[in-house]
C-alpha cells in the first residue's frame, strides 16, 4: 500500500470539493473501505490523498448514515418524476419512499424492520453479502461502486481493458466466474448484490455533483462498454468527482411481492455463482393474467445488473402457474447467452435460479 | 506498551513477553512521546455550516490514541496502516492473527464498538483518536487478548473451546471466539442465551474460516455453553 494523506470529511459537499480539489494529484473517495483496501493492497489504485468520507460522531446527525421513510406529501419533485408510472402514460404520482443514506452499512440493512417487511428482496440481498464481519463495516453506496472482481482486474499483473489496456484476459483465460452475457469486450461480471436487488425496486440514486445534486434511475446508472455512454474502464454513470449520497425506493402497494436468491459455490460465504431478484405485481382477480407488473434482474452473468426482459415478458403472460410456464419463463431467463469456454453451467443455473424466484413468489404472492 | 498490554503473569518473562519485548517494534518508546498535535484542521472548504471541519492526517506516521480492551493507549501510525498490523506490531497484542489480510477469512476478527469487525481491513485510523482541533475520540476495540479478565479468568466462550476441543491448530481461534463471544454476549444481553440455535451461531462464524474444519466442535461449544452445561468447570458434554 502506498502512503496517503487523510483527509477526513463528514458531508458530501465536502467530499466532492476535496476530490476536485485534488488537481494534479489523485484523490480516492473511502466508506467503510472494503473495496478501497482490497484495492489499495492490490497496488490497483494509488492515491496521493484518501477522503475519507465518515459518519459525523455521536451527537450531530446526517442523512448520509440514516434510514428513514419519506411521506409522498414531502417526496421532492426530483425523485418523484423518476418513479415508475402506475400505468403506461400516466404521470408519475408521489408514493411513499424510504430513503436510503450512502453511509448505512448492509448489516443495519439486512437488519431494519421496514426493509424485511416491505422490501424483503433487498434485505435478503444485503444479508447474503460477504460475510457478518464485513457487513457491518462496508457501506450500501460502497457496494454499488465497488470495482468488479474479475481475477485478471484484481491482478495487477494483467493490463486488461479495464485498466486501459487492450486485452479481456478472461475471454481466453480462466472464465468459470465470468459473464455470459455482454461479455465480448470485458468478461468481468458486476460484483454488487445490492444492485441487483434495487433494480427491482425501482431505486432511485441521488448523487452530489460540484454544482449541485442529480437524481437518476438505478436501472440508467449501470452501463457496460457495450452501451451507449458506456467505458469498459468504468461501470457506472457517476462522473469523477461525484460522490452516491442517498437511494430512494419507493414503498410497495400490497399487492407487490419481491424476494432474492443466490446460488453459490460454498454455503458460508461467497460470491454468487448467480444470483436473481424478482419483484412483482398481482393483477386484479378477473384479469387473464396472474400478474400486472414483473421484474426480474439476474446477477454474477453480466457487466451490469442484467435485466431478464425476455423473462419478465414471459411471466406477464402467465395466466397459472404450471410447469411447463416456469420451464419457458427460465428459459427465456438465458436468451442471448454467449457462454465462454469455461461457463456454460450459468446458462442451466441463471434458468434454475429464475424458476426459483417464479416459484417461490407465485406461490406466496 | 508492552507493561501496560501484555499478558500480566507476573515474575519472570515469559516467552511471548520476552519476544515482544525484544522485537523492533519499540512500541514502549510512544509511551513516552508526548501528544504531538500533527493534526491540521481546515474550515474554509466546508460549504454548510454544520459541517465539522476537514481534518488532513499524515502521509507520515501521527500520534495517536487507540482505545483497547479498555485502556487508552498510545500509538503513532501511518494513514496506511491496518488496525490488525498496528495491534499486533505496536502494541504487541499478537493474538489477533492474520490471515488472507482480505477480509475473507476472519482471523483478525476484533470487536470495533462491540461489533465483530475485520481488523485487516480497517485502517487504524478509522479507531484511533486524534488530539488537536477537529479531533475526536477513540473507538473502543476489544481483542482476543481482552476477552479474559486481568486475573486470568476466561470468558465462558473460551472455557467451552477448552472443553469441546474447539481447536485444532489454533491459528482460527481467536478470530472465531470473537464472533462467537459476540454472539453469546449479545444474546445475553437480551436474555435469550438458553434460546441460542444452532442457526445463529453457524451463522454468527460464517465469516470465519477454519482450515481445519472444526466448526462442529465449536457449534457444540457455543450450543452447550449457552445451555449452562459445558463451561468445563461444570463437566460439560464432551
Amino acid at each position: 500500500m502506498n502512503a496517503f494523506t487523510w483527509v477526513e470529511v463528514t458531508t458530501a459537499e465536502q467530499a466532492v470539493a476535496q476530490l476536485s480539489a485534488a488537481r494534479g494529484g489523485s484523490a480516492l473517495l473511502k466508506a467503510g473501505g472494503i473495496d478501497v483496501l482490497d484495492r489499495l493492497k492490490e497496488g490497483l489504485d494509488a492515491p496521493e490523498r484518501l477522503i475519507v468520507l465518515r459518519r459525523p460522531t455521536a451527537g450531530s446527525k446526517s442523512t448520509l448514515s440514516e434510514i428513514s421513510e419519506i411521506p409522498a406529501s414531502r417526496l421532492p419533485d426530483s425523485i418523484t418524476r423518476l418513479l415508475p408510472a402506475g400505468n403506461a402514460g400516466d404521470a408519475p404520482q408521489p408514493r411513499d419512499c424510504l430513503r436510503i443514506g450512502a453511509l448505512v452499512t448492509l448489516a443495519q440493512i439486512a437488519s431494519h424492520p421496514t426493509i424485511l417487511r416491505a422490501l424483503p428482496a433487498l434485505a435478503q440481498a444485503a444479508h447474503a453479502i460477504a460475510t457478518p464481519q464485513i457487513r457491518a463495516v462496508a457501506t450500501i453506496a460502497g457496494n454499488l461502486l465497488q470495482r468488479p472482481r474479475c481475477w485478471y482486474f484484481r491482478s495487477a499483473d494483467f493490463h486488461c481493458r479495464k485498466k486501459g489496456g487492450d486485452e479481456c484476459f478472461a475471454l481466453d483465460g480462466e472464465n468459470e466466474y465470468h459473464a455470459i452475457f455482454d461479455n465480448r469486450t470485458c468478461a468481468a461480471v458486476h460484483p454488487s448484490g445490492a444492485a441487483v436487488a434495487l433494480l427491482v425496486l425501482d431505486a432511485i440514486v441521488e448523487i452530489q455533483t460540484a454544482s449541485g445534486t442529480r437524481q437518476q434511475r438505478l436501472s440508467a446508472f449501470f452501463v457496460s462498454a457495450s452501451q451507449q455512454g458506456g467505458d469498459v474502464k468504468r461501470e457506472n454513470r457517476l462522473e469523477p468527482g461525484e460522490v452516491i449520497t442517498h437511494l430512494y425506493i419507493p414503498l410497495p402497494s400490497p399487492d407487490e411481492r419481491s424476494l432474492y436468491l443466490k446460488s453459490k459455490q460454498k454455503q458460508s460465504f461467497d460470491w454468487p455463482l448467480c444470483e436473481v431478484a424478482i419483484s412483482v405485481r398481482r393483477a386484479p382477480s378477473g384479469a387473464g393474467s396472474l400478474l400486472q407488473a414483473a421484474r426480474i434482474v439476474v446477477g454474477g452473468v453480466a457487466p451490469i445488473p442484467w435485466r431478464a426482459k425476455a423473462a419478465e415478458a414471459a411471466l406477464l403472460r402467465l395466466s397459472k402457474l404450471d410447469i411447463e410456464s416456469v420451464r419457458a419463463i427460465a428459459q427465456a431467463a438465458s436468451d442471448g447467452a454467449r457462454p465462454l469456454a469455461k461457463n456454460g453451467y450459468k446458462v442451466p443455473l441463471c434458468q434454475g435460479v429464475v424458476a426459483q424466484a417464479v416459484m417461490q413468489i407465485l406461490s406466496n404472492a | 506498551m508492552v507493561a501496560a498490554m501484555a499478558d500480566s503473569d507476573s515474575g519472570g518473562v515469559s516467552r511471548r513477553g520476552f519476544l515482544i519485548q525484544s522485537g523492533t517494534g519499540s512500541a514502549a518508546s510512544l509511551l513516552g512521546a508526548a501528544s504531538l498535535p500533527a493534526v491540521r484542521s481546515s474550515a474554509q472548504a466546508a460549504p454548510a455550516p454544520a459541517a465539522a471541519p476537514i481534518t488532513e492526517i499524515g502521509p507520515g506516521p501521527v500520534p495517536v490514541q487507540l482505545q483497547v480492551n479498555g485502556k487508552t493507549v498510545a500509538a503513532r501510525i501511518e494513514p496506511r496502516d491496518t488496525l490488525a498490523h498496528v495491534l499486533r506490531e505496536q502494541l504487541g497484542l499478537s493474538g489477533t492473527k492474520i490471515g488472507c489480510d482480505r477480509g475473507a477469512c476472519g482471523a483478525c476478527t476484533v470487536w470495533v464498538d462491540g461489533i465483530p469487525t475485520p481488523a485487516c481491513m480497517t485502517l487504524a485510523l478509522d479507531v484511533a483518536g486524534t488530539a488537536g482541533k477537529g479531533g475526536r475520540a477513540a473507538r473502543p476495540v476489544t481483542t482476543i487478548e481482552g476477552l479474559s479478565t486481568a486475573q486470568g479468568t476466561l470468558h465462558p466462550v473460551q472455557d467451552a473451546f477448552v472443553a469441546h476441543d474447539a481447536l485444532q491448530c489454533g491459528f482460527c481461534t481467536p478470530g472465531m471466539v470473537m464472533s462467537c463471544a459476540a454472539l453469546y454476549e449479545r444474546k445475553r444481553s437480551q436474555g435469550q442465551l438458553a434460546a441460542l440455535s444452532e442457526g445463529e451461531v453457524r451463522e454468527a462464524i460464517a465469516g470465519n474460516l477454519c482450515r481445519c474444519g472444526t466448526y462442529p466442535h465449536v457449534v457444540r461449544a457455543m450450543l452447550s455453553t449457552a445451555k449452562g452445561t459445558g463451561n468445563g468447570k461444570n463437566g460439560g458434554s464432551r
